[in-house]
């Protein structure tokens, strides 16, 4: 009875849940954290490490440390995104020969989803560790305005960790299923998700299991780590200002600050004035320096006012494109570990004339969604149905570079239309049909799918001839376009299958290759836990012998002392093969000892 | 019942009514007396009134007189309007097809609450055995929740005696034995952790591992291996192997002209 996990797997953090006994539980990661950062980091020795760890080790390997692969999931390596991250990041990244972006490490390239397939794979992990069972299917959360391609690479992704990726759904979908929407009651719904890293305000519709995408809106370059570095700033240039000594040229000074920074923000949620106190961060000739500075709210409100303020015109603009008032919403929800401020709570309550909601804890309530609908699939909750829609508009190119929709975004899946169309000359003997999805009404503004001619229409003049193009979408999300001459009765098709730009020989490729990984993983551990058992066989040893050996003949203690020693030598070994020899003779030490104690006593 | 035998009867009923109402009296009166014959008893057929089974005031064979003018309310009979305790076929049909659908319906629950019961069997087997899991995990748990709250604490006791100490020279006698009896206190505190089995990471000379140390910086060093820890800007504790605390190191790399070098210390800090 295998379960469907729900995973947020975000820019900056990843949050595993799943619905046991009814209730959802948030699956906690191996070192006992409630979520995960998105780093991998690559060593030179092979490993893969994954999450607190991997960030650890960032700054001795930055080249081969990864972040914030999510924006360049789906991406072409010449899109705007990719090329502003580019700027950003120490790691490289390259254009894949069909175009993608894709990331060099250690000489070799990988493609974004096999990275987020290790984050996935890690995450699964820990799942199975804390259900006890073996974990095949999950739901995964991506932003509202993902598109065909982006959702399909974390289809991949998933599929690559060794998931079978029942649903993608979108993470405001999931917020808002946390709260328990989508029980035959129509509401409007926003959903302003302020994560570590990015802003992101969806409008919903929720109407009989559909929920309608109205609007979505944001700033891919916002987030709480902003809010924390206004904070730093400030306490900074205080110091400064007091002291004249600068300590952002002191790393642990910067690092101590971070964290104080981080606590004093969380602790102003909740209380209207923090101390901040970092007793000897610096000194100089006339002694040490300390920090002990108030901070209040209104203070880290005014530090940060612009920050929020940045959040109020993409909400606008969210009610604005879905054509509502704020009285036209029925619902607020947070989301974000940042919307916790009561600044950011006030402000969203002033955009929309009523009080957010922010009841489940902001950080897990996409993950807990997406467990929500995991328990859907299994039957484990029957109240509820989430239609799959159409993210983004289907439709064609036509005259002058003008996009026709045929399919509306939001439309339930599967489903069918069709559109005649005609030519633009007279005797026009083919028509291209250049299949496209986005919500631009220029062709080249959205993305391109595909695209074929149908060739062989009788000579006529123009606009006579009827062309019907038909669009089908299946369950599965594949597109079959067939464009039929109505007087012919000539019919040319295509099928477009979604694509993340890997091949399905590739994903088999990595999904072994993700197998094969694990194995390794579980040899590491396996060499971990078998250093550790030598290590406190030869410790405890050695500590008997210094109380006890002293009773022992000098030839006995020379022995045991003499295969100690010998075994200690591999507690730091590499070769699971010495250091089980190695274990044998500190056995051989114990066992010798107990003996000799044994006659003596 | 036969039911093509019951419409002859019916028939032939039908027609003696017919008749009542159009012939003479004396027609009716001959039919009463041809009828009187079918009711004649031949002698050779005596009458047992020993019988105790025997009904004398309904005898059976009276039945089909007596039972006359019941059918003569002439219904249209339908096969299957047979009706035992006043209800027709055709509603016990409905009756069946209802109830099999209560049946259907109420197996259906079954097997959906079974199937329930099952999931919650397992999920509260899980939960059980978790639970036992992190019973024992709780103890330690708790404690490095303490430790972590007390090591900032500590951290800069260790920054007060490590100012004190590089700053002793030319201090007063007094000043020093201050000194010494603070050192004694931050001495009892660890160990008081080291009881309590939180020990600090080891990081100086050790090679870099990020399941123990954190990275904050790097230099580049000549004199020792590449990925060396050089020096611990913050001290990291475990309890057995669970992280309490990262040791924040610095790390070397190998010098290279490029090298990223090291910020300059503006702090003498504990080390």
């Amino acid at each position: 009875m295998s379960k469907v996990i729900g995973i947020d797997l975000g820019t900056t953090n990843c949050c595993v849940s799943v619905l046991e006994g009814g209730t959802v539980q948030i699956v906690p990661n191996k070192e006992g954290g409630r979520t995960t950062p998105s780093v991998v980091g690559f060593t030179d020795k092979g490993e893969r490490l994954v999450g607190q760890i991997a960030k650890r080790q960032a700054v001795t390997n930055p080249t081969n440390t990864l972040s914030a692969v999510k924006r360049l999931i789906g991406r072409k390596f010449d899109s705007a995104e990719v090329q502003k991250m580019r700027e950003t990041v120490p790691f490289e990244i390259v254009e894949s020969s069909n175009g993608d972006a894709h990331i060099r490490v250690l000489d070799r390239d990988y493609s974004p989803p096999e990275i987020s397939a290790i984050v996935l794979q890690r995450l699964k992990l820990a799942a199975e560790e804390f259900l006890g069972d073996q974990i095949t299917e999950a739901i995964i959360t991506v932003p509202a305005y993902f598109d065909d391609m982006q959702r399909q690479a974390t289809r991949d992704a998933g599929k690559i960790a060794g998931l079978e990726i029942e649903r993608i759904i979108n993470e405001p979908t999931a917020a808002a299923l946390a709260y328990g929407f989508g029980k035959n009651k129509n509401e409007k719904v926003a959903v302003y998700d302020l994560g570590g890293g990015t802003f992101d305000i969806t409008i919903l519709e929720i109407s009989d299991g559909v929920f309608e995408v109205l609007s979505t809106s944001g700033n891919t370059f916002l987030g709480g780590e902003d809010f924390d570095q206004r904070i730093i700033n400030w306490l900074v240039d205080t110091f400064r200002d007091g002291n004249h000594i600068n300590l952002r040229d002191d790393r642990l000074a910067l690092q101590r600050l971070k964290e104080a920074a981080e606590r004093a923000k969380c602790e102003l949620s909740s209380v209207m004035e923090t101390t901040v106190n970092l007793p000897f961060i610096a000194a100089d000739a006339t002694g040490p320096k300390h920090i002990n500075t108030v901070l209040t709210r209104s203070k880290f409100e005014e530090l940060v006012q612009d920050l929020v303020e940045s959040s109020v015109e993409p909400c606008q603009k969210a009610l604005w494109d879905a054509k509502l008032k704020p009285t036209d919403i029925d619902k607020v929800i947070l989301v974000g570990g940042q919307t916790r401020s009561p600044i950011i709570t006030r402000t969203v309550t002033e955009v929309f004339g009523k009080e957010a909601s922010s009841e489940i804890n902001p950080d897990e309530v996409v993950s807990m969604g997406a467990a929500i609908q995991g328990g859907v699939m299994t039957g484990d909750v029957k109240d509820i149905v989430l239609l799959d829609v159409l993210p983004l508009s289907l439709g064609l190119e036509t005259r002058g570079g003008l996009f026709v929709k045929l399919i509306g975004k939001n439309s339930t899946i599967p489903l069918k239309n069709t559109m005649t169309f005609t030519t633009v000359v007279d005797n026009q003997q083919s028509v291209e049909i250049h299949i496209l999805q986005g919500e631009r009404e220029i062709a080249s503004g959205n993305r391109s799918l595909g695209k074929f001619e149908l060739v062989g229409i009788p000579p006529s003049p123009r606009g006579v001839p009827q062309i019907d193009v038909s669009f089908e979408i299946d369950a599965n999300g594949i597109v079959n376009v067939s464009a039929k001459d109505k007087m012919t009765g000539l019919e040319q098709a295509m099928q477009i299958t979604p694509s993340s730009g890997l091949s399905p020989d590739e994903i088999d490729r990595l999904i072994m290759e993700a197998e094969t990984s694990v194995e390794k993983d579980k040899e590491a551990k396996g060499l971990i836990m078998h250093r550790n058992k030598l290590d406190s066989i030869v410790k405890n040893t050695r500590k008997a012998m210094g109380e006890f050996g002293k009773g022992l003949d000098l030839e006995q203690q020379k022995v045991i002392n003499g295969l100690l020693n010998e075994a200690e030598e591999f507690v730091t070994s590499d070769d699971q093969m010495q250091i089980e020899a190695a274990t044998k003779k500190a056995e051989e030490a114990a066992n010798q000892l107990t003996a000799a104690l044994m006659v003596m006593a | 019942m036969d039911s093509n035998q019951d419409q002859e009867n019916q028939d032939i009923f039908a027609v003696e009514i017919e008749d009542e109402g159009s012939d003479s009296i004396e027609d009716f009166i001959r039919q009463l007396e041809a009828r009187e014959k079918d009711l004649h008893i031949p002698s050779d057929l005596s009458i047992e009134v020993g019988d105790a089974d025997f009904d004398d005031t309904n005898p059976e064979f009276l039945k089909p007189e007596l039972s006359v003018p019941q059918p003569a309310v002439a219904e249209p009979i339908r096969a299957g309007n047979f009706t035992p305790n006043g209800r027709s076929f055709s509603d016990l049909e409905d009756e069946v097809e209802a109830l099999n659908q209560k049946l259907d319906q109420a197996e259906a629950e079954r097997a959906e609450l079974t199937s329930t019961m099952r999931r919650r069997q397992f999920d509260f087997d899980n939960f059980r055995k978790r639970i036992e899991r992190e019973r024992g995990e709780t103890f330690l748990n708790q404690l490095s929740n303490l430790a972590i709250k007390m090591l900032p604490v500590i951290d800069n006791m260790d920054r007060a005696l490590s100012f004190a100490e590089n700053h002793s020279e030319g201090r007063s006698g007094d000043f020093l034995e201050f000194f010494r009896g603070i050192a004694l206190v931050s001495q009892q505190l660890n160990e008081l952790l080291a009881e309590m089995g939180i020990v600090p990471i080891v990081a100086v000379g050790q090679p870099f591992d990020p399941h123990f140390h954190e990275a904050v910086a790097v230099e580049a060093k000549a004199d020792v291996a590449p990925n060396t820890v050089t020096s611990e800007l913050l001290r990291g504790y475990r309890i057995g192997d669970k992280v309490i605390r990262a040791a924040m190191v610095r790390v070397a790399v190998a010098p290279q002209p490029q090298a990223v070098s090291d910020a300059p210390e503006t702090a003498p800090t504990g080390e």
